[in-house]
């Protein structure tokens, strides 16, 4: 890609604000046309997800590496939105830049709305950032404002799950963090939204679907103690979901959690 | 950090000196190590002597080969451990060896040993897991206090860290291990098996000019090596691939040996250092220690180095007499458990060639 | 079953004198902490009777009595060299501890 549109793309990111940095890729809230008059000031905010470079990689393969996931990140996104799973919409790509840009969802991770405390990686909060996580009070339940139980929340996951393992997508990366509640006053009213596909995969194997739920079911035991319970309730969906294929799936997961692999280590 | 509630550790200081003696032979190298724990809390060294079984070019080692080098050197080289250390086997308090994971016939004839001279000198048995051994030595070593450790050796390629009493896996390779790698490469180009096919593999690495795609597969937390040794090889074949080196009549598109061999590690680390980074950001820590023989690569302690300081975090490792599998490290992890009350009774002083990391109790840490 | 079997082949039986009984005895719970690899056609048994190892093989084929006993013999050398090394330096101080 051009010079040009190098620029244009960096140019996006400096109007932006970050809202934090992960190891892989920094996350910026902004707009698609900063700088242009026709776009109103209340046109929808875009989430920018940079994976910059990786200085301990050669130039060459970290180049052809951004390329390729950020590609990838987006094929997996267009994939499940055309198989109806609900996942943020794709505003813009860059992939040589190595920049994503994807519809800026109103609401909290699953991870906060649980009680699940603050995100691992660090945040950077700016003054002026409206929708900064306000502190909910021990006594209050987050989910009241969303009108919704623990259970359903969680019949909410598993189903959202299912719709994608049927599309074989893998997430690769499923915790609360990656899952979020859209705000009922938002536009497209409330949903579950499945974020941060940036370890997905196209697959068709029992083996890594159940591995996906039990890197859920893992998260799910590390952050939410007290919840770990209403796992249960995400498989119920899950597999109501999948129907035939459920059978295949659970014995796999069975399997899975006896091989005791991994990642049963989350903190 | 705040708000973490720093635990107190298990191990209490020693009331005298302890002394324990490490066997381990779980590969092509046996390595006999002494090690000593103060009361003041420091840990000496006393002696640490390997010998290597080194197989000629093309070749890999055997298991009943590799055990028979061990049963021809192992009391010679005790016999030397013990004279360096200047101790005797009277004032040790425990005989430690490796129990696994390793190749079976090595680790039993090392184990044979080790109950012998148990039972002569009536001093107690305490088997060790390998993988445990090279991380508490990494720690006592460097000094890194709660690691993210990436284990790198020619059996075992591991990204760990220790969370209640145990040392759990985050994430592996899901074929082959990365010094496996390696050195079957190393064999396919006929470098030489001396001092280690490794060591020769980065020796020309650093003669490569040319990155040729290769393919980059982690998933998650794991990564996958065989696709990436079969593409290595693949380019052996290819008309532009040059065994020894340029000739005069070449131009610009040829592939060399050196090439390969840079291409190989630069991708492979790269991997490496990608699923720690990963590891660190889960867990939230900043030190990494890298162990295991793969760990004195100077490049991947280069690569991982710039990973860590870009986290405001710092890299760990050793040189080649601690990263290389020794006898010390069986010594100084056995020692700890030792403290802690543990030991091996005769009748379970078995070899197990699968033993994994997080099958370990680690009773002497917080 | 196999023990029916193994009947059916001859059993072969090796003595190795050591210089006491101790060490005899030293050798046989060394070497017996390892099962056979193969415990269902080759069945092992070690005494001590003095100061010799008694030991017996009892296998399915001649060619497994001839691995067993070449393995069984290369156990018996590294512990009797290991012994020879060690075991005077052993006696010459009684165990402090």
């Amino acid at each position: 890609m051009s010079s040009q549109s190098r620029s244009a793309t960096m140019a996006l990111l400096e109007h932006a604000e970050t809202i934090s940095q992960g190891a892989e890729a920094k996350i910026y809230r902004g707009r698609l046309h900063p700088s242009s008059s026709s776009e109103g000031p209340d046109a929808p905010p875009v989430l920018f997800k940079y994976r910059f470079h990786k200085q301990y990689r050669h130039p060459t393969l970290d180049v052809s590496l951004t390329k390729s996931r950020v590609a990838g990140e987006a094929r997996a996104l267009i994939k499940c939105l055309r198989s109806g799973v609900n996942v943020p919409g794709i505003r813009m790509v860059d992939a040589a830049e190595g920049v994503i840009g994807i519809e800026w969802i109103e609401g909290k991770s699953i991870r906060f709305l649980l009680g699940g405390g603050a995100e691992d990686e660090e945040v950077v909060v700016d003054d002026s950032d409206d929708t900064v996580e306000e502190e909910a009070s021990p006594a209050e339940d987050p989910l009241q404002e969303y009108g919704l139980t623990k259970d359903a929340v969680m019949l909410m996951i598993g189903k959202e799950i299912a719709k994608m393992h049927k599309a074989d997508i893998i997430h690769g990366d499923l915790t609360t963090s990656n899952m979020m509640l859209r705000h009922p006053s938002s536009l497209k009213g409330l949903q579950l939204v499945l974020i941060d596909f940036g370890l997905s995969y196209t697959s068709t194997l029992v083996e890594d679907k159940a591995v996906d739920l039990y890197v859920l079911e893992r998260a799910f035991a590390s952050t939410h103690p007290q919840s770990e319970p209403l796992f249960a309730a995400v498989l119920t969906a899950y597999e109501r979901e999948m129907g035939k294929d459920w059978a295949a799936i659970s014995r796999r997961l069975d399997d899975v959690r006896l091989r005791g692999r991994k990642r049963s280590m989350v903190g | 950090m705040p708000g973490r509630v720093k635990k107190r550790s298990p191990l209490k200081a020693p009331e005298r000196p302890y002394i324990a003696i490490g066997l381990e032979g779980s590969a092509n190298k046996l390595g006999v190590g002494i090690i000593k724990h103060s009361p003041d809390g420091s840990v000496d060294v006393l002696s640490n002597v390997r010998h290597t079984y080194i197989t000629p070019p093309g070749e890999g080692f055997l298991p009943r080969d590799t055990a028979q080098h061990h049963r021809e050197w192992a009391l010679t080289i005790i016999n030397d451990a013990v004279s360096k250390a200047g101790v005797s086997l009277h004032d040790v308090d425990c005989i430690c060896f490796t129990k696994g994971p390793g190749m079976g016939a090595p680790l039993v004839s090392v184990a044979l040993v080790a109950r012998t001279l148990s039972l002569l000198y009536n001093k107690p048995l305490v088997g060790v897991n390998h993988c445990v051994g090279h991380i508490e030595m990494g720690r006592e070593i460097t000094g890194a206090q709660n690691p993210v450790v990436l284990y790198v050796s020619g059996g075992n390629t591991q990204v760990i860290a220790y969370s209640q009493q145990c040392y759990r896996i985050f994430g592996e390779t899901l074929d082959i291990a990365v010094g496996n790698c390696l050195d079957r490469f190393a064999r396919v180009i006929n470098l030489s098996n001396d001092p280690s096919p490794g060591y020769n593999i980065e020796q020309e690495a650093k003669k490569g000019k040319r990155l040729l795609p290769l393919p980059y597969t982690t998933k998650g937390m794991d990564i996958s090596l065989s696709g990436i040794l079969t593409s290595t090889e693949a380019y052996t074949t290819d008309k532009r691939f040059r065994p020894n080196g340029p000739s005069a009549e070449d131009g610009e598109d040829i592939i060399t040996p050196q090439d390969l061999c840079f291409s190989l590690q630069e991708h492979v680390f790269a991997m490496l250092v990608e699923i720690t980074e990963r590891a660190m950001a889960h867990i939230g820590s900043k030190e990494v220690l890298i162990v295991g023989g793969v760990g004195c690569n100077e490049r991947l302690q280069e690569m991982m180095g710039v990973m860590a300081s870009e986290r405001g975090g710092k890299v760990f490792a050793t040189d080649e007499r601690y990263c290389i599998d020794n006898g010390i490290m069986i010594a100084q992890a056995g020692l700890l458990s030792y403290r802690m009350g543990y030991e091996t009774p005769l009748a379970k002083s078995t070899c197990t060639q699968r033993f994994r990391t997080d099958q370990v109790h680690v009773a002497w840490r917080a | 079953m196999t023990i029916s079997l193994l009947k059916k082949v001859p059993s072969s039986t090796m003595q190795i004198p050591f210089a006491n009984e101790k060490h005899a005895t030293i050798a046989k719970q060394v070497i017996d902490v390892d099962r056979e690899l193969q415990p269902e056609v080759v069945k092992r048994t070690l005494t001590v009777q003095g100061n010799i190892l008694v030991a017996t093989f009892t296998t399915l084929t001649v060619r497994l009595a001839r691995l067993t006993a070449n393995a069984f013999l290369e156990n018996v050398d590294l512990v009797v060299r290991t012994i020879g090394e060690f075991g005077e330096d052993a006696e010459r101080v009684p165990s402090s501890r």
